[in-house]
């Protein structure tokens, strides 16, 4: 097909077929995120099936919200994933990150604007010091991030014992419980991470290096490309963005505690999975993470609007999840034998 | 230092270490093992005393067991992160049976054994065969058998087991508790196993190249199937000490057990990416990261540094491991 599409005669109309079919190839990331947009779909509508005022406006502004916490750090995840990294200490340098943003407005009266810079600050310091341990130390990813995951917690728990700090000065809960045009300011700032990581993977040559060097380090080496630097500022990246979702965490829950976010990676490594990037390096699709972390946000909720006990939501994610991977894996193995 | 000294060992040694090639990380990690018993020995009152040797191994005997099964799965290339949810299942499983139901306690052990078995079976199936990558399936079984434990045991607590669980759990033989001997038990079958019965070097072959193995006429799924298989067991064996040390059980048992067993295992020199496995070392590794933890109780380090102090020292030693091998693994 691509074949006859090529060699069309200039004024010979295309077919419909063949102008998909280029699309197709002019995005290869298409296919499996349509197919992510289609379980979307098809839980939106089970949902709503069971019970009509799920898709309400308040509702589905009450999801994105919830959401873009994971949002954010899915981005992150996507990035590492793509040099086929993995990083298990994003729910500690969420923990670390809030407990800057507590110290600084709760505990001390700096001004909103500084404390957001540090905890953003004291996430991308995480970061650095994960990227220093894979990139320069060269220990594999997982090893490094199981450690830092267990020191970063060590921290906060450290300096904040088992205090919980609250009442937030309301500039940084307008964060999350302001509005603009009906949807919260978290829900934006999810959204223009989601346009700045697209834009960053798919079209500057930061991405391509990155797409590059998870598909197959030792030739991206041999191009000349700083295999170092492009996997520590991953992490950096990572390490940041995990800040900003601590803002918006700490800003909806109006609390910050050393326990905070436990065992919230392997929500986001399942969401990334879940959105179709490979955990074999060299793919990163990030609107596919943003659906899965949709398609989280509206198991999580809708399971709890349609009065399934939490003890069944985790059996029925945990099923949804498996299958949705498995289904994945039997189809490319059928295109690609 | 070890390969210097290695040149000037006799011939004879020399042709042995050959033949005994995990044993240098040993030495290693046994070097370290001694040193951090040493430097607590001067910084914590009674840290020789026999009952903290034997609470110490009493404790460690779970994560020692879990960690024979992880060594396994992780020597044939695969990873296994759900095993705390096998125990919360299987203890949960174990506590209906015997109390709920009023089972004899042997019915009860049966059940443990079979949950840990199908859970296993469940994470090999889906990796060997439907060819998920495993830390995938793993993560959505460590869901998936949580919830199950809970949506059977919501969380009430189920106690005052039989004698004889009771007796596993705090009881001894010849002096050495009960827990010890099995976990003794297991870290030998463990070793036996991979090193001198021929699905052993099987599965070790899978790890290290499963292309060759296959070419090599090595049934690789079947292999893969075995590792979670022992994986499911083991965890079914801890369990029945978890609960027995308790003489409770409970839907939430051994969340988060498999960052620290698996923390226990790379201490101990098994690679991440298969094809070797040091069953000794994953009992070193787990014996330091318990000993550390002790110690630093015992010289009054808060809880909270004791994190610092684990997290820090699997980092170091692994980056001292990669250090000194920069031909191999560059990842």
């Amino acid at each position: 097909m691509s074949f006859s599409s090529k060699h069309a005669e200039p004024d010979q109309p295309r077919s419909v077929m063949q102008k998909l079919l280029d699309w197709k190839e002019a995005y290869p990331d298409a296919a499996s995120t349509t197919a992510t947009a289609f379980i979307l779909l098809a839980l939106l509508a089970i949902f709503y099936g069971v019970n009509e005022r799920f898709i309400s406006l308040l509702n589905i502004s009450i999801i994105l919200n919830q959401t873009a916490a994971y949002i954010i750090l899915g981005v992150g995840m996507t990035l590492v994933i793509a040099i086929k990294g993995i990083d298990l200490s994003i729910g500690s340098i969420v923990a670390v990150s809030g407990m800057m943003l507590g110290l600084l407005l709760v505990n001390n009266d700096f001004p909103v604007w500084f404390a957001l810079i540090a905890a953003v600050a004291a996430g991308s310091l995480c970061g650095v010091a994960n990227g220093y341990c894979v990139a320069n130390l060269r220990v594999p990813a997982l090893i490094v991030t199981l450690g830092t995951m267990i020191v970063f917690r060590g921290v906060a728990l450290i300096v904040l014992g088992h205090d919980i700090l609250f009442r937030y000065p309301d500039a940084l809960l307008w964060i999350a419980r302001g509005r603009i045009l009906g949807l919260a300011p978290s829900v934006y700032l999810a959204a223009l991470v989601v346009i700045l990581g697209f834009v960053m993977l798919n079209y500057t040559s930061f991405g391509k290096r990155v797409i590059a060097v998870g598909g197959n380090e030792e030739a991206a080496r041999l191009s000349g490309i700083n295999i170092r630097r492009v996997k520590f500022t991953v992490y950096v990246l990572m390490g940041a963005l995990s800040g900003v979702a601590a803002i918006v965490w700490v800003a909806r829950l109006n609390s910050t505690q050393a326990s905070v976010a436990t065992g919230i990676e392997f929500h986001v490594i399942a969401l990334v999975v879940l959105g179709g990037t490979s955990l074999f390096g060299g793919r990163g699709l990030i609107i596919g993470s943003l659906l899965g972390a949709l398609i989280l946000g509206i198991l999580e909720n809708g399971l709890g609007v349609t009065g399934f006990s939490s003890f069944m939501q985790q059996t029925v994610l945990g099923l949804i999840f498996i299958g949705v991977v498995a289904l994945r894996s039997w189809q490319a193995r059928r295109a690609d034998p | 230092m070890i390969e210097q000294a290695m040149i000037k060992v006799p011939v004879a040694l020399r042709k042995r270490l050959d033949a005994a090639p995990d044993a240098p990380l040993l030495i290693a990690t046994f070097g370290l093992l001694l040193l951090m018993i040493l430097v607590f020995s001067f910084t914590a009152e009674n840290f020789f005393s026999l009952s903290v040797l034997r609470n110490i191994l009493t404790q460690t005997s779970i994560y020692i067991i879990l960690g024979v099964g992880l060594t396994i799965v992780l020597t044939v290339g695969e990873i296994d992160i759900s095993m705390g949810s096998i125990i919360g299942l299987a203890a949960t499983v174990l506590g209906m049976t015997v109390i709920t139901w009023g089972y004899p306690i042997g019915v009860g052990l049966l059940a443990t054994f079979i949950v840990g078995v199908f859970c296993g079976f469940m994470n090999g199936f889906l990796t060997a065969v439907v060819r998920v990558p495993s830390i995938i399936v793993t993560l959505g079984t460590l869901t998936f058998f949580r919830g199950l434990a809970y949506l059977l045991g919501g969380s009430t607590v189920m106690v005052e087991f039989p004698p004889f669980l009771v007796w596993i759990g705090s009881g001894s033989l010849v002096g050495i508790p009960v827990p010890i001997w099995i976990a003794f038990i297991a870290v030998l079958w463990g070793y036996l196993f991979l090193k001198h019965t021929r699905i052993g070097q099987h599965l070790t072959a899978v790890g290290g190249n499963g292309e060759a193995a296959r070419l090599a006429g090595i049934n690789t799924r079947i292999c893969k199937i075995i590792a979670f298989l022992i994986m499911g067991v083991m965890s079914a064996l801890a369990t029945i000490i978890i609960v027995a040390r308790m003489d409770a059980s409970q839907s939430v048992m051994g969340k988060g057990i498999e960052l620290q067993v698996l923390a226990a295992v790379v201490l101990g020199g098994t690679s991440l990416f298969g094809g070797r496995g040091v069953i000794l070392g994953s009992l070193l590794g787990a014996l330091i990261l318990s000993i550390l933890q002790t110690g630093l109780l015992l010289s009054g380090v808060v809880h909270f540094w004791q994190l610092i102090a684990v997290g820090g020292l699997l980092i170091a030693v692994v980056a001292v491991r990669i250090s000194r091998e920069p031909a191999e693994g560059k990842t």
